[in-house]
């Protein structure tokens, strides 16, 4: 069973884009197969961080609405084994997720990854709740 | 749980604490990022140790303030993957410490300066 990592702050713009990003590609360059999740639309989002931007084909909300399977949403990434990004829904709609189907996600992504680690927005709002109910052992 | 060594960011998090307690996410871990040792050192940046005494929660790590991570960030790559960044270093030994072992904290922003010591001498802190 994988762990889920679940990255917040209080306030915005402290790191955790960043520190989703290292500490994913930290553990993949260790052997561990790692999903990141990014529950957040901000301007520097993960996908660009890691320089994934253009290979964005499904998002979170395609992969909870059930337009596509999880699996076509995942992309690879470019340099390091084992290491995988969901990108964020480019919706506005941040109800457009709910935690129960948070939740489903990370238990089935759980099967297959040593990590699942999700990059949260700041504050208290739906994104937040979202990723936090995925959480089974809360490191952040 | 991330911060920087800012009031306001400090307080922030506080409160997110709180509500993950109330949601029966306990035990929240911490990383301390953009700390900047010198000003530390002079008083002029809140330590680590302040800063845990405040949120009462473990210490995952502390990340220092870096260029290196605004020049990676501009490239799409990461800090992580640099062999001689700072930063990236921080970030493999918190690594290292999510995967069991058992990694010692750097020395990175511990204040040692005459106020500090005045009020540890005094019972502040
Ligand atoms: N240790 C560091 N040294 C220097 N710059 C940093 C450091 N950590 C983060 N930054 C810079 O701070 C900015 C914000 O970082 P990041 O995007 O990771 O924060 P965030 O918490 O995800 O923000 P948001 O709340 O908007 O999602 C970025 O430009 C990043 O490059
Ligand atoms: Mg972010």
């Amino acid at each position: 069973m994988g762990e889920v990592i679940v990255v917040t702050s209080g306030k915005g713009g402290v790191g955790k884009t960043t520190t989703t990003a290292n500490i994913g590609a930290g553990l993949a360059s260790m052997g561990k197969r790692v999903v990141m999740i990014d529950a957040d639309i901000g301007l520097r989002n993960l996908d660009v961080v890691l320089g994934l931007e253009n290979r964005i084909v499904y998002d979170l909300v395609d992969v909870t609405s059930g337009q596509c399977r999880t699996r076509q949403a995942l992309i690879k990434d470019k340099r390091l084994e084992g290491l995988y990004l969901l990108p964020a829904a480019q919706t506005k709609d941040k109800t457009a997720v709910n935690p129960e189907q948070m939740r489903d996600l990370c238990n089935e992504l759980q099967q297959e990854f040593d990590f699942i680690v999700i990059d949260c927005p700041a504050g208290i709002e739906q994104g937040f709740r979202n990723a936090i109910a995925g959480a089974e052992k809360l490191l952040w | 749980m991330v911060t920087t060594p800012e009031v306001s960011a400090v307080r922030d998090a506080d409160r997110i604490i709180g509500l993950l307690e109330a949601s029966e996410l306990r035990e929240p871990k911490l990383i301390i990022n953009r700390i900047r040792p010198k000003m530390v050192k002079y008083g002029d940046m809140m330590d680590i140790d302040d800063i845990i005494d405040i949120l009462a929660v473990d210490l995952l790590g502390v990340i220092p303030e870096d260029e290196m991570v605004v020049v990676s960030t501009n490239r799409g790559e990461l800090v992580i993957l640099e062999q001689r960044s700072r930063s990236g270093q921080s970030y493999q030994n918190i690594v290292r410490r999510i995967v069991g072992e058992d990694i010692p904290m750097m020395d990175l922003g511990r204040g040692d300066n005459l106020v500090s010591r005045l009020k540890k001498f005094v019972g502040l802190k």
